[in-house]
């Protein structure tokens, strides 16, 4: 019988949101906004998770399925570009294509 | 407050700090790795929260097959800098955070195996029931998504190697 309340844990996945996208504004390196975007889908997860254990229902675990499957896709296709974006323009920072 | 909630704050803390960490490192791989750290310490979370199989996940897909990726690319693309081996003080922070980390699961484990509370856990069954009972639409969903992100990484690797 759990005792955690879920006001900790939602705030536990605010803060893990508010630091995902911190990183998303302030990174240029494009693997380092793929890695904020995991971040706040995990983020994502942990609420549902924590809601769903706070009600006693399995929901929320299969919205954390979902939410592992969504993840694992973009992931897969983030790389993808990310490598391709790397073989044009010859780096992965994002400023450096504004400049140049 | 019980001592499960205890290791939750003292898991919420490392999580909060790796995670925090992973976002301001330089180092590509550093931050890689503290955020595997992160992951793996948000799977502990799960436990405690009394979600055994999405902690299962999390570790096995998030931190095993996700990360894994990441690091493949980041090696792939070589942009990650040699250094030499630091000193003692450099190894520091992430050994402190792993060996808590580790306390944390030990002692969670202990924990709840002598308060023997598992006919409360959300486990493996329900989650099965729920999921190929009421959530069968997003099963398929799911299988959609991870079809089109194959298809359309495949399309992209195969572009890469014609134009080479």
């Amino acid at each position: 019988m759990t005792t955690i309340p879920w006001e900790l844990s939602l705030m536990l996945a605010g803060i893990l949101f508010a630091l995902g996208i911190f990183g998303l504004l302030f990174r240029q390196n494009l693997i380092f906004i793929l890695l904020s975007l995991e971040l706040m889908l995990n983020a994502c997860g942990l609420a549902f998770v924590a809601i769903g254990s706070s009600l006693k229902e399995a929901d929320g675990q299969v919205m954390f399925l979902l939410i592992l499957a969504v993840s694992a896709a973009e992931v897969a296709l983030g790389l993808a570009l990310a490598i391709k974006y790397e073989q044009h323009f010859g780096t992965l920072e994002l400023e450096a294509r504004e400049r140049g | 407050m019980s001592i499960i909630d205890g290791f939750f704050y003292l898991n919420a803390a490392v999580m909060i700090v790796s995670a925090a960490l992973a976002m301001t490192k330089k180092n590509a791989v550093h931050a890689l790795l503290y955020f595997i750290l992160a992951v793996i310490s948000l799977g502990v979370a799960f436990y405690l929260l009394e979600a055994p199989i999405a902690a299962a996940l999390e570790v096995m897909v998030f931190a095993g097959a996700i990360m894994v990726l990441f690091v493949f690319v980041v090696m792939l693309l070589n942009i990650f800098k040699q250094h030499e081996a630091g000193s003692l003080k450099d190894y520091a922070i992430p050994i402190a955070l792993a060996i808590l980390l580790a306390a944390i699961f030990i002692g969670a484990l202990s924990v709840n195996k002598s308060a023997s509370s598992l006919h409360a856990v959300l486990g493996p069954k329900e989650v099965a029931l729920s999921l190929f009972n009421d959530y069968s639409a997003f099963v398929e969903l799911g299988s959609l998504i991870l079809l089109a992100g194959l298809v359309g990484s495949f399309h992209l690797g195969k572009k890469i190697s014609d134009e080479q």
